[in-house]
């Protein structure tokens, strides 16, 4: 080489200049950008795989045109040659070794999971469905900040009798659950009148649990088998036994009882497995799990082609969608009911009919940093008293989600949310009445008879 | 693993240039000690970002190519046997492809670095900003050398391996570099 050998100085200032010019450069990962960038990436591709596709079978088309036309042409040149100067009896033309694509195989896509119906009677000629059909990834959540996700199965379930339908959408953990475990997903009652409940529950079972029996309060039960570990059963009873235990038995194959649990109607853990997954995380825990989600999602959607069945940026609709339960349901004494309404679906109607109440604005606002007891006529946003943990965040659609929720010390319990007008995500109108109108003796809550009318009047349909 | 060429990197849509995994032997979660893909991006960010930076000069492009170094890097994540080798070397070639492109528009926004004669003579005497001015100042594959040396303190062997040349060919680019940059902060 030529020249002046560089002197050593000059390499430990570079060593030194650039260390110093990188140290001074702090970034954070930036997880939904890229979650955004590679979801693009895989649309591209996507396109750009139809229209070779459809190139594709122009050309095939073309091609086997051609060759039909030239076959039934009469006397086509080409078919004489070939005939002749191929030289196989068979006729075949003589190929050469097979050219190897460097391209690797495409991988195939995973196999999707069928979806699990179950159909069936239940007591009283109940008519039962259950539906896990939803393999999605959910944003599970630590307060207002999304930290990880998981695998979740929505389960909705539909009961009829009589003419009339209850239902409710319930969540279970992909993670299993122990071999002989029962936990009930789900359940409710809606009256069919003359003193007499229509009742249903979602359980779900570990593996070795064959057989599921339920058993009212009044002495009836009901069998089931499960299938893919979660089973429905529901019937008729007397309203005045819905308020006692029911209880549910898993039975192995040989008819050995293997577990018993004992559940209100309406009432138990609906999330099965959802609080011991919302262990805290580390920061870089999270990240990598919050980045984890994005690209499932992102990759489902990609996959899903046109399903709709993900918002194109899920985690950020779940962190909107945890943003919307807690202008809901938390404790602000600076925020307005108007305020805290308006995160609720139909929120304006609720607003109005409370205001219809005649409670003066700042009596409002002002009782909502006093959390009272629940005594006498107050207004909702007192009802505000329990502020909100929201454990799990599932997209059932674009404009849809399930959303594993519980007010202050409460049972968890299953709300929906649902994407607004206006592109922002709220909580629904049926889950926020479901917490006015069932609010004695289970949430620190007391409402205005006026909002909790006019939430008798949205779940009356 | 068969060394991956800068060409292919480049061109990271081609998975034909890199080494496919055994169909029966799935790699990731199977080798101990191999981050998934979210761990490496949140634990290799910062560090290659700080790379792109000393590349580039700018903290904006070098997120960006990062950032799309690993969109790149996600469509093969499975089939790529030392991934954080695989990252930096993207990031090395997307600072490359990003050179070309400013190469390309330099008539309309011609690259120009002005050196100040005036500035404190001597290598111990330089201001590290001084020094980094000049070093990107650099033709491309020099200051890559150099940076891939006295940054990341690579062997000259993982140095031509990142750049697609023979082992001499590094020590003459860093060389050459260091010529320049002495010539640079002695004038």
């Amino acid at each position: 080489m030529k020249g002046k050998e560089p002197a050593p100085e000059l390499e430990e200032a570079l060593r030194r200049a650039l260390s110093e010019q990188a140290g001074a450069i702090e970034v954070e990962p930036d997880a939904l950008g890229l979650a955004g960038r590679i979801a693009r990436e895989g649309a591209r591709a996507s396109r750009h795989a139809k229209r070779m596709l459809a190139a594709a079978v122009v050309l095939f088309g073309a091609v086997v045109g051609g060759s039909l036309a030239a076959w039934l042409t009469p006397d086509h040149p080409s078919r004489s040659v070939l005939s002749v100067d191929s030289g196989n009896q068979g006729g075949a033309l003589p190929t050469g070794p097979a050219k190897r694509s460097r391209r690797p195989a495409e991988e195939p896509a995973a196999p999707a999971r069928p979806p699990v119906v179950i159909s069936g009677t239940g007591l009283g000629g109940t008519s039962l469905e259950s539906y896990a059909s939803w393999l999605s990834p959910v944003s599970l959540s630590s307060g207002a900040i999304v930290s990880a996700c998981t695998d979740y199965e929505i389960v909705s379930t539909t009961a009829t009798a009589d003419g009339r339908t209850a239902g409710g959408v319930g969540v279970i953990g992909i993670q299993p659950l122990d071999p002989t475990g029962i936990e009930v997903v789900d359940s409710g009652a809606t009256s069919l009148g003359g003193g007499s409940d229509l009742w249903w529950v979602t359980v779900a079972v570990g593996p070795r649990v064959s057989k599921v029996a339920v058993e009212q309060p009044g002495g009836r039960f009901d069998t089931t088998r499960p299938v893919d570990g979660v089973t429905v059963l529901g019937g008729t009873a007397p309203a005045a036994e819905m308020g006692r235990f029911f209880s549910v038995v898993g039975e192995s194959a040989s008819g050995q009882g293997l577990n018993a649990i004992g559940f209100l109607v309406g009432w138990g853990p609906k999330a099965a497995g959802v609080a011991a997954s919302t262990a805290p995380l580390s920061r870089a825990e999270a990240e990598a799990a919050a980045l984890h989600c994005s690209l499932r999602a992102a990759a489902d959607v990609t996959s899903a082609g046109t399903s709709g069945s993900q918002p194109s940026s899920p985690l950020l609709s779940a962190s909107s969608v945890v943003a919307a339960f807690h202008q809901a349901y938390d404790t602000r004494p600076a925020a307005g009911l108007d305020e805290d309404l308006g995160s609720v679906a139909h929120g304006a109607y609720l607003a109005r009919a409370d205001l219809a109440s005649g409670v003066a604005t700042g009596a409002r606002n002002g009782a909502r940093t006093t959390r009272p007891k629940a005594s006498g006529t107050v207004s909702a946003d007192q009802a505000k008293g329990s502020d909100v943990s929201v454990a799990a965040v599932a997209f059932v659609s674009a404009e849809r989600a399930a959303v594993v929720f519980k007010l202050g010390n409460g049972h968890w319990q299953t709300g929906t949310a649902v994407l607004g007008s206006t592109g922002v995500w709220m909580v629904g109108e049926s889950t926020f009445c479901s917490d006015v109108v069932g609010s004695s003796g289970t949430l620190a809550m007391t409402v205005s008879p006026a909002l909790r009318s006019a939430c008798g009047r949205v779940l009356g349909g | 693993m068969a060394s991956v060429s800068p060409m292919a990197m480049a061109e990271a849509v081609a998975p034909e240039g890199l080494e496919a995994a055994p169909e029966d032997e799935p790699r990731e979660g199977t080798e101990p000690g191999r981050p998934t893909f979210e761990q490496l991006y949140v634990s290799s960010y910062q560090r290659l970002v700080r790379l792109g930076y000393v590349m580039t000069g700018s903290k904006e492009v070098a997120e960006d190519l990062v950032q799309e170094s690993f969109v790149r890097l996600h469509r093969h994540y499975d089939r790529i046997d030392a991934p954080e080798r695989y990252a930096r070397q993207a990031v090395v070639n997307a600072c490359k492809s990003h050179f070309r492109r400013a190469a390309r528009e330099r008539d309309r926004r011609p690259l120009l670095y002005i050196v100040d004669g005036s500035r404190p003579t001597g290598g111990a005497a330089s201001q590290p900003g001084d020094l980094h001015d000049v070093l990107l100042a650099l033709p491309y594959r020099q200051r890559a050398a150099i940076v891939l040396r006295y940054y990341l303190d690579l062997s000259e062997a993982e140095i031509a391996d990142a750049l697609g040349c023979r082992p001499g060919t590094v020590g003459s680019l860093i060389h050459r570099g260091l010529e320049r940059l002495r010539e640079a902060v002695e004038h």
